[in-house]
């Protein structure tokens, strides 16, 4: 039995153990019965889009993996795996963790669902790093100079140079700290 | 148990009244290191270093006052649980082996989980609610780290995490509340599903996939994507005034209702909380819900909400076998709560205030 679960218990998600569970389904197994729970961004994840879907691939044969094989999955993907970690498609959906920073770019295609259905967007709208500030500082001033030299605006060139210097400072003592720091 | 649980052993500030509604708050910031795999996909030797270099990092950071280390394979059973009951650690970071653990500082209230789902779970626990305190102790700490360590981030994505449901601010910002008057009036459901429409998640106090026992919800942010720090905070704090609004008006219809609901549900409770020989700890929470009602509304006397609400904690399993002083098995546990429920509140008494 497969729908939408609203019940009165409060239900994390089996798959990614974060989001309210949403969806419930009822499977029988080994003539055990068994209730799994997951929310809208992992069923989307695993191929399923509603209940209808959810119907679909279990009268189809093969529901995703409880512990079993891997089913068969509507959600195009690489086979190569991540280059950086050599995280697998299927190693991903069989954990719904990544492996690391760079399987979002190697999984960016099946990701994207997910992050609209679990966020209701696709980009990042929170503070920066300390170092992305420097950074983001750094690239306006380098423009603001490059234009005051132009203008011939050269006391205000002249204070332009004097911050750009101590943010180059900063930049250069955050990388240092940052890869000298913590020898992991 | 070892010196170093003893920090973690301490009352939770108890600044609160019976008929206080929000009972504390929380803050957490998932962090990844930069080139790093993350914990669940490396290796056990990857894991181990990373473990050894953040731990040594947050015990030298000076944000914390008296930061106290806990390795998690070092822990027995009983010292993983109450921690877990603590939330100082998680339930998946309790059944974590080599290469993880927590930094705990009791005078912050900051506490860094290690090699959880990511490298970081940095954290801010503040009693009643108080989420901007919470998240300037949490930006001081992310920032101090910041010094020594490049975070996993993308300009786009923003922070980036093991699971794709925390990418972004990686924060999760999460009130505790005690509802009591919208659960006795079933009301509940209703309220949880409109929060969860408005993108909201609402957990019990322990742990997930139980009745939210002792009418303690958790109510945090599910988007971290699309949305800036500032702005969850901020929809968060929203959202909590207007739960507490609806609570009070549920406890006002309650007192104004025709049939004495309140009066008999207080007095249930206070005839089991008196006769029981059996507790389990929902039931004891459910108990101890129900005498801060009663003692709201005058018809229990004898003890403080301060003190019920702490109790929360104290009739967990963990924290009760700590109090026994031997490992019990779940009925012996339930045996003993029962004693142990009445003999701290022995001065509970039912008023003849109708």
């Amino acid at each position: 039995m497969i729908g939408a679960f609203s019940g009165s218990r409060l239900v994390k998600c089996e798959f990614c153990h974060v989001n309210e569970a949403c969806v419930e389904v009822q499977q029988i197994t080994d003539g055990c019965l068994r209730e799994v729970h997951m929310c809208a961004g992992c069923a989307a994840a695993k191929g399923f889009k509603s209940p209808v879907d959810l119907a679909g691939l279990l009268i189809g044969g093969g529901l995703f993996p409880l512990g079993g094989d891997e089913p068969e999955l509507a959600v195009p993907e690489s086979t190569a795996g991540c280059p950086v970690c050599h995280m697998r498609a299927a190693d991903f959906r069989k954990t719904s963790r990544l492996g690391c920073a760079h399987c979002y770019e190697t999984f960016a295609g099946l990701l994207k669902p997910m992050l609209e259905s679990m966020h209701r967007a696709t980009v990042y709208e929170g503070k920066q790093p300390v170092r992305e500030d420097v950074r983001g500082e750094l690239s306006g001033l380098k423009a603001s100079l490059a234009k005051a030299i132009r203008a011939e605006a050269y006391e205000e060139a002249a204070g332009l140079r004097d911050r750009i210097r101590v943010l180059e400072l900063a930049d250069a003592c955050l990388d240092g700290a940052a890869h000298e720091g913590v020898p992991v | 148990m070892r010196a170093g649980m003893d920090t973690a052993q301490q009352e939770l500030p108890a600044a609160s009244v019976a008929g206080k509604v929000v009972v504390s708050s929380r803050i957490r910031l998932a962090r990844n290191l930069h080139g790093k795999a993350f914990p669940g996909w490396a290796g056990a030797r990857e894991r181990q270093r990373v473990f050894e270099a953040l731990s040594q990092l947050l015990m030298d950071e000076g944000q914390l006052v008296n930061p106290v280390l806990f390795e998690i394979d070092t822990l027995d059973p009983l010292e993983r649980e109450i921690l877990r009951e603590r939330h100082l650690i998680s339930t998946e970071l309790a059944a974590g082996g080599g290469g993880t653990g927590c930094v705990h500082d009791d005078a912050t209230g900051l506490v860094a989980m290690i090699n959880e789902e990511d490298h970081l779970r940095l954290q801010a626990l503040r009693p009643g609610l108080e989420l901007e305190g919470a998240w300037q102790a949490l930006r001081r700490l992310e920032a101090g780290l910041e010094r020594h360590v490049a975070y996993a981030f993308s300009p786009t994505l923003g922070y980036l995490t093991a699971c794709p449901s925390n990418v972004g601010t990686g924060m999760r910002a999460s009130v505790m509340l005690h509802l009591p008057g919208l659960k006795l009036l079933g009301e509940v459901d209703q309220v949880v599903r409109g929060l969860n429409r408005m993108g909201f998640a609402v957990r019990g106090a322990f742990g997930e996939g139980s009745e939210a026992s002792g009418s303690l919800f958790q109510v945090s942010n599910q988007a971290t994507l699309g949305i800036s720090e500032d702005a969850t905070l901020q929809r968060i704090s929203g959202i909590v005034q207007v739960l507490v609004t609806l609570e009070g008006q549920a406890r006002q219809r309650l007192r104004e209702l025709p049939m004495p609901r309140l009066l008999d549900h207080v007095g249930r409770i206070f005839g089991v909380f008196s006769h029981a020989a059996m507790l389990t700890a929902g039931e004891a929470m459910d108990i101890l819900s129900g005498l801060m009602l009663g003692i709201e509304s005058g018809m229990i006397t004898g003890a403080d909400g301060g003190s019920l609400e702490n109790m929360m904690w104290t009739v967990q399993p963990g924290h009760l076998q700590r109090e026994a002083r031997r490992a019990l098995s779940a009925l012996e546990r339930d045996v003993f709560r029962a004693g142990y429920l009445r003999g701290v509140l022995s001065n509970v008494q039912r008023t003849g205030q109708q």
